[in-house]
């Protein structure tokens, strides 16, 4: 072997890097119709414990009576159903609120006020825990934001999973629901169908949930006493290492798609840079956390299966991934340029197909949100993805096709720059979209950054953001409790 | 209506009954409200019918795989 044909292996080894997480997405949406067949309804039983519903709320004053509202009607027997308010040392008009509230609905929502806040949302979570725990009434307790908007069948439909009592944990599908959502909130509205309505129905049929919804937790009294009677306060993700917890304990936590919870999302770049930073380096510290689960299948839960460790570690390091296969791309480019160019066009043929499948899939099973969102759905890689798909199909459609139509012609120090870019587009929507919350602070910034939002795509916005969770996480930074905020334009 | 406790016996009871199907909602109710009146019967023809709904999500998967299979064979290979 020379030389050359060992740099022309280590290229297509790095991108082929690049095709696992492709893969495991693909596998994820090859799972998903078999929860038509694989599903846990067949095991479920009517069954209405009494349910705490525990809201951890600092300076909610304006979506509170919303949502608190909205729980006094749901479709749920009132006397197995109390609310308690942990009111984390609000500043604002939250003790007000919550206790005018516990006046109109006496003896079903309750105000527990904590005079010391600013510790983070689990100690605020354990601090209503303890008190529930310290009663028998309690069943079952649901965990929920204080924004969120709970259709009012949703918690009936998550309590009949705790009537078999294997499950320990129930979770819903949170849904974007603002009145008029701007830009930002439809990426994140179409990227809940994928994240959720689909992913999430994926993991039930592999038995393995990545992630109970912070909005949306549903626990046995049992399974909460059985995770240490409550929530680790070390990590930015409380609610996965409940779920995982729970999982390596033995008991299985489910999924119910038909239970829907309605939520406010950040409409602005840099508010949505502060949320999903918080979320990526959660999920780093949970790697790390559970470094002793990944890749070891056992009887009692599905974590340590190879096919869960291949979808969390490739959400996980897609933006290595990514990187790795744009270095192998351009590598081969320098020692065969005919040759990368067809290894290309042979990527992005696969990279078109899968994006077809993903976002018709994503659309279909949830009709209502891609009505809403489906232009968001198409241009989730992209503008700039989609131009490399088409140049990978039509190779001159940018050398020569298109300039022809306007009579000119590209020359070849220009197509070589041209490929360049086509290459390495991975990389540069990464960095360009690591701008974007800079850009949008700007003035007029805005009108800005929402196009740009759109060139990049918001997928690469994630990956940008994970890759801020990993410096972050190496550099040990402070680990704050960000709230996102909310307005309470949440509609039902 | 069903309250907590549910208990491995109760379990058994049904396993032993997998045909039982609950009564129709009363002639004045639509589904969704009778679902609501949360009597055991009512609760349980909900989660029939999200079972059966679900095969929605099987007809989708096939679709979305039958269009872009199509689309790819229309468009051609690269190049």
């Amino acid at each position: 072997m020379t030389w050359a044909d060992a740099g022309r292996l280590l290229c297509l080894t790095l991108i082929a890097s690049g095709l696992v997480p492709v893969l495991a997405a693909v596998y994820q949406y090859l799972l998903l119709p078999m929860h038509a067949i694989f599903n846990h309804w067949g095991k479920v039983e009517p069954y209405l414990p009494r349910v705490v519903v525990l809201v951890p709320a600092w300076n909610e004053a304006d979506v509170l009576d919303a949502s608190l509202t909205r729980l006094m009607g749901l479709e749920y027997p009132p006397d197995r159903l109390k609310v308690f308010v942990v009111d984390d040392a609000s500043t604002d008009r939250t003790p007000e609120v919550v206790q005018g509230l516990a006046a109109r609905y006496p003896g079903r929502i309750v105000h527990l006020r904590r005079e010391k806040g600013g510790e983070g949302k689990a100690h605020t979570l354990n601090h209503g825990i303890r008190i529930a725990l310290a009663d028998d009434w309690m069943e079952a307790m649901l965990i929920m934001d204080a924004d969120v908007v709970y259709r009012p069948d949703s918690l009936r439909r998550m309590t009949r999973h705790l009537s078999d009592p294997k499950v320990g944990a129930v979770t819903a599908y949170i849904k974007e629901g603002s009145a008029k959502p701007g830009p930002v909130a439809r990426f994140i509205g179409y990227e809940y169908i994928t994240a959720q309505a689909a992913a999430r129905r994926s993991q039930n049929v592999l038995g393995a949930l990545a992630c109970l919804a912070g909005g949306a937790q549903l626990h046995s009294r049992h399974n909460l006493v059985a995770v240490g009677g409550g929530i680790n306060t070390t990590t930015l993700a409380e609610d996965t290492y409940t779920t995982m917890l729970t999982e390596l304990q033995g008991r299985k936590v489910v999924f119910e798609p038909t239970a829907v919870v309605l939520a406010e999302e950040p409409d602005s770049v840099a508010a949505l840079w502060k949320q999903r930073l918080r979320w990526a380096r959660g999920n780093v510290q949970i790697t790390r956390a559970f470094r002793r689960t990944w890749f070891r299948p056992y009887r009692t839960h599905g974590l340590g299966s190879l096919s869960f460790g291949l979808i969390w570690f490739s959400v996980l390091l897609l933006p290595i991934a990514l990187t790795l296969a744009t270095a192998g791309i351009l590598g081969l480019f320098l020692f065969d340029e005919s040759f990368a160019a067809q290894v290309f066009s042979g990527l992005w043929w696969v990279g078109a197909g899968v994006y077809l499948f993903i976002t018709l899939s994503t659309l279909f099973i949830d009709l209502p949100t891609a009505r809403r969102t489906w232009f968001e759905g198409f241009m989730f890689p992209g503008i700039g993805t989609l131009v490399v798909m088409s140049a990978a199909w039509v190779p001159d459609l940018y050398t020569e096709r298109i300039p022809g139509l306007f009579g000119g012609e590209v020359n070849e120090t220009g197509q070589w720059w041209m490929t360049l870019v086509l290459y390495s587009w991975a990389v540069i929507a990464m960095s360009i979209a690591r701008a974007l919350p800079w850009i949008e602070k700007r003035r007029g910034g805005r009108r800005v950054a929402i196009p740009l939002l759109y060139l990049v795509g918001f997928g690469p916005v994630l990956c940008a953001i994970s890759v801020d969770s990993f410096v972050k996480e190496w550099q040990g930074a402070a680990q704050t409790w960000d709230k996102t905020e909310k307005s309470g334009k949440v509609v039902g | 209506m069903s309250e907590g406790g549910v208990t491995d016996e109760t379990h058994e009871a049904h396993e032993s009954d997998p045909v039982r199907r609950p009564a129709g909602p009363p002639d004045d109710l639509e589904r969704p409200e009778w679902w609501a009146t949360l009597s055991d019967d009512a609760l349980r023809d909900e989660t029939r019918a999200n079972r059966r709904a679900e095969w929605w999500v099987l007809a989708t998967g096939l679709l979305a795989m039958a269009i872009t299979v199509a689309l790819l064979l229309w468009w051609g290979e690269p190049g």
